[in-house]
């Protein structure tokens, strides 16, 4: 007599992606953040990225901090407009509709800004991430 | 175009007033969130590193303060 086992329906395993696919999730996980898990099925990570990233950039404007703009006579300037680039679309949409002037009267237009370089760099971090899940070296 | 879906994101986003408390604490939450997912793998691990590093930017920002307020010139 022959018998079959049946196993239990396993999810299917993920399968690493090629470096040019990763490099390409990256990227759009740059421009818009939270958009690379989302794109990889990571709903849940993907939600919370995205939540964070653009409620620290609304906050951030909302507090009136200041966007950089390319500024090659100040360092600490071009340190800043880096780390508000890696806000991806939502800086170049905001940098053209001439928002993040910036208010140095306020206390919290200073706060502002960092939030806005803050979650531009966690932004750069969760892009990191992304290349490492779609290549596999992480869950 | 883009000048327009700016205006239409962000135009009702009024001023936001808020103490310096207030922003720490917004401020450690989300980049709590952000270090979590992307610094560990596991869930439990990453709830656990997430109130770490939410600990420690609170207890840190409480504790700079108050170095700042003796140091600062009476």
């Amino acid at each position: 007599m022959s018998s079959t086992e049946i196993t239990p329906a396993s999810p299917p395993a993920f399968q690493p992606l090629s470096v040019a696919a990763a490099n390409a999730l990256s990227v759009a996980s740059w421009l818009v953040p939270g958009l690379g898990y989302l794109l990889l099925r990571k709903w849940i990570r993907g939600a919370l990225i995205a939540v964070s990233i653009f409620a620290m950039f609304l906050l951030g404007l909302g507090m009136q901090g200041q966007l950089f703009a390319v500024n090659g006579k100040n360092l600490l300037d071009i340190l800043g407009w880096i780390g508000d680039l890696c806000n991806g679309l939502p800086y170049m949409i905001a940098r053209m509709a001439g928002d993040g002037a910036g208010n140095l009267y306020t206390v919290t237009g200073d706060y502002g800004s960092m939030f806005l370089v803050a979650s531009g760099l966690l932004n750069l971090l969760a892009a990191a991430d992304v290349r490492d899940v779609a290549l596999g070296r992480k869950p | 175009m883009l000048a327009g879906l700016s205006l239409a994101l962000f135009a009702p986003l009024a001023v936001v007033v808020m103490s310096q408390f207030t922003a720490v604490i917004i401020f450690a939450l989300f980049a709590s969130v952000v270090f979590a997912i992307t610094l560990r793998e596991e869930p439990r691990a990453q709830i656990r590193y997430g109130a770490f590093c939410f600990a420690c930017f609170l207890v840190g920002t409480v504790i700079a303060g108050w170095i700042l307020y003796f140091l600062q010139p009476h």
